[in-house]
């Protein structure tokens, strides 16, 4: 019989145990705005042709930029070895096939194994010769650009806004962009952007809350000769090497 | 209030008795056979040998029974009854619900293969490790003299399986299968609607020792708990919960607990527990990093645990309350499912037939008077139960892994149920029905796993061109999902259209002969 209820004495106290529980995630649930969010990067491609524009752009500038004791080296060099991560999602969010994939596969492979090699033992960065090392490999994926497909219609981006602000600082990309910010409404903007092809194209950007910026966000190939995507909705570009050439 | 907690409880119930019955089935069935069938000496031969291979037996032979945390209650109380030591015990309780074949072929699909490789390897050494400190610190703690009631041949051997299952599944196995539901049903009852959504994140040191706290009382189907943590895994959220998920969430259940309880008393369970909450929490930490998925950028919430909260998010009235857990049962269960619960019902039914009837046991007594054979020539062979019993146990694994075939069906079948999952889901999206959308999603995103793991089976591979484009469409649907919920119809109509380019790109790269 005290077997018996020292069992049910037991049992009692680990419902109340999960009762207990159950009040904490009331309180949890009840607490604070909790948004669900799927993070993108900031410096993430919209696509695999503004990748390879990317580490193209990217590489040289760390090329040109090597030894001048670049304060954002390091941190630049990490974003180009993530862009290079992304190659194969975003070469498998195209039209590529897969033997053009698989190619396009090993060459990121082997572009980051190269980048990899270019940090010292002791952590010290050696990219002098970044651009040429990679130049054959980056060679292979600008051929791939053009059966990857047209550009897909507008993507809506969510970022962090603080986040953007970080990375506001000083990305010289020495390309020149006319940006006009026109506000037609009070959380919408849309910014021309005016190229020596003339090409136009709009972004919108959406105040959604706190922090929070809405991008729609078409994707660019220098193949159609669209203009790269404008990053964040404070006016900072980041354009693209090929740009600048054309 | 009220009822919003009594109908969240209903539902949360029979969602699990639904999901959980043919594993129960299973288990009645396989505590008969080794009652009637093998006997409980061939038993304890089965599960004895040295305290490492009796444990690691008992490991294997859980990884291979197609059981759930619920259906092996049945087996553990017939392995009780057989004198198997208690380490040995818990260790099979532990192991049988993990994996089986259906779960680990799925596993395979998620981001990392050698994540659910390592899993399976850690849940060895919980076993190994707990059930060896256990028995050292609890030495004979196995039952003795219970008579055996295996039957040798005949007519009366057959009827001997249908009595033992009918009347377990009328009996005290009934009673702690209950009590495991109870569990699941409280949770449903208590805990907030869709609280547990970021509970679990990746940048939470305490998720692992969260998820130990939520892992008792929730009742999941290996698949089930397979399928969290390959939501885990795509959400990126923190891997060390994921690991203690597999391990009490599959692993336990209130019924087991309170099994322990009664056999081995307070202070052996306590031990059992207390032992068995430090190892795989130790595990869950130490897993929680090497195994972090890389490629995949974490997002602040799973939708995993939603099915352990309340069903509902409004209060209404008991009758609308009502009506909506009878519509969601109803969407919810699937056809094996009904299949599975008429059968157990069926065998309830008999069991119950049997206790009423025969009070006094005249049916033991005619099954226990099996006569010596008479010689009655060559080709009239008595099978021996042990051999019957084995080769019961053996079909049972066979028919698990040919049940991989039709559970996993050829691509261009999947396609087929695809596109109806896709016409719904992405109809919805647009009409901006939030609870359809969402339901013909995770369909959806569950038939491209299904996708992945049908030509894994068949061809014996799967490229990686394959694997991302499969990864791609369920990332689309998930956002398409996030659109629909938040209402947001202009965005939903985007990542619609986005999805359908995705599915398109998904059937060359299975259906079409790849250059």
């Amino acid at each position: 019989m005290n077997q018996k209820r020292r069992l049910a004495a037991l049992t009692f106290l680990l419902l109340s145990g999960l009762c207990g529980c159950g009040s904490s995630e009331v309180a949890d649930a009840l607490d604070g705005d909790h948004h669900l969010e799927h993070f993108v990067p900031h410096h993430k491609p919209a696509c695999f042709a503004e990748a390879v524009e990317e580490i193209e752009h990217r590489s040289r500038h760390l090329s040109n930029h090597a030894g001048h004791g670049h304060d954002d080296e390091t941190e630049e060099f990490r974003e180009l070895l993530d862009i290079i991560g992304w190659l194969p999602e975003l070469a498998a969010d195209s039209d590529l096939n897969e033997a053009a994939w698989n190619k396009v596969n090993s060459a990121a492979t082997v572009l980051a194994k190269n980048l990899i090699d270019c940090r010292t033992p002791d952590g010290t960065l050696n990219l002098k010769n970044l651009e040429r090392i990679i130049a054959p490999d980056l060679q292979t994926l600008e051929s791939f650009i053009p059966a990857a497909g047209k550009p897909e219609p507008a993507i809506l981006h969510e970022h962090d806004h603080e986040h953007e602000h970080e990375h506001e600082h000083e990305h010289e990309h020495e390309h020149e962009h006319e940006h006009e910010h026109e506000h037609e409404h009070e959380h919408e903007h849309e910014h021309e952007h005016e190229h020596e092809h003339e090409h136009e194209h709009e972004h919108e950007h959406e105040q959604v809350g706190s922090g929070q910026v809405r991008m729609v966000t078409p994707c660019s190939s220098v193949q159609f000769f669209i203009t790269p995507l404008t990053r964040n909705a404070v006016g900072v570009s980041v354009s693209t090497a090929r740009n600048n050439e054309s | 209030m009220l009822p919003m907690v009594l109908c969240g409880f209903a539902v949360r119930f029979a969602q699990s008795l639904a999901q959980a019955a043919p594993f129960i089935l299973t288990g009645f069935f396989v505590a008969a056979v080794f009652r009637r069938f093998i006997g409980y000496e061939k038993t304890r031969q089965l599960f004895g040998g040295s305290e490492i291979s009796s444990l690691f037996k008992a490991w294997l032979i859980g990884m291979l029974l197609p059981v759930c945390s619920l259906g092996v209650i049945p087996v553990i109380v017939e392995l009780r009854r057989a004198g198997v030591k208690g380490g040995t015990i818990l260790a099979f309780a532990m192991s049988a619900p993990l994996f089986n074949p259906l779960s680990l072929l799925y596993g395979l699909t998620l981001s990392e293969p050698v994540a659910i490789l390592s899993f399976a390897a850690c849940s060895l050494v919980i076993v190994t490790v707990v059930g060896m400190i256990w028995d050292r610190l609890f030495p004979g703690s196995e039952l003795t003299g219970v008579p055996d009631e295996s039957v040798r041949y005949g007519i009366r051997r057959m009827a001997a399986l249908g009595v033992s299952a009918g009347r377990e599944a009328t009996g005290h196995s009934l009673a702690l299968v209950l009590c495991g539901l109870v569990g699941v049903g409280l949770l449903g009852a208590i805990v907030p609607h869709a609280s547990l959504q970021h509970q679990f994140n990746h940048d939470q040191p305490l998720a692992p020792l969260k998820m130990a706290a939520l892992g008792i009382p929730v009742y999941a189907t290996p698949m089930l708990a397979m399928s969290q943590m390959g939501m885990m895994f795509q959400h990126a959220n923190s891997i060390g919960a994921a690991f203690v998920l597999l391990a009490l969430g599959a692993g336990m259940n209130m019924g087991l607990i309170v099994w322990m309880l009664q056999e081995y008393g307070v202070k052996r369970s306590a031990s059992w527990m207390s032992i068995l909450l430090v190892v795989v929490v130790s595990l869950g930490y130490a897993v929680d990093r090497p195994l972090f998925p890389k490629d995949i950028e974490p997002a602040n919430h799973t939708h995993a645990f939603d099915i352990y909260g309340q069903p509902f998010s409004d209060q209404k009235s008991f009758g609308v309350l009502a009506g909506q857990s009878v519509e969601k049962l109803k969407r919810d269960i699937q056809p094996y499912e009904w299949y599975s619960l008429e059968l157990l019902t069926l065998l309830m039914v008999a069991g119950c037939v049997v206790r009423l009837f025969d009070r006094r046991g005249r049916i033991e007594v005619w099954i226990a008077q099996v006569t010596e054979p008479a010689d009655a020539g060559r080709m009239d062979i008595i099978v021996p139960p042990t051999v019957l019993g084995g080769l019961a146990l053996a079909g049972l694994v066979v028919f698990s892994g040919v049940g991989c075939y039709a559970y996993y069906p050829p691509a261009s079948e999947v396609f087929e149920e695809i596109s109806i999952a896709k016409s719904e889901a992405l109809s919805a999206g647009l009409s901006g029905d939030a609870n359809h959308a969402e339901y013909w999603i995770d369909v959806y995103q569950e038939w491209t796993r299904k996708l992945e793991v049908g030509v894994f089976l068949r061809t014996g591979q799967l490229t990686d061109y394959q694997r991302w484009k499969a990864r791609l469409v369920r990332e689309h649907l998930e956002m398409l999902k996030h659109c629909v919920e938040d209402g947001e119809r202009e965005e939903a109509r985007v990542w619609v259209s986005k999805v359908q380019r995705s599915h398109n790109r998904l059937r060359d790269a299975f259906l079409s002969v790849r250059l």
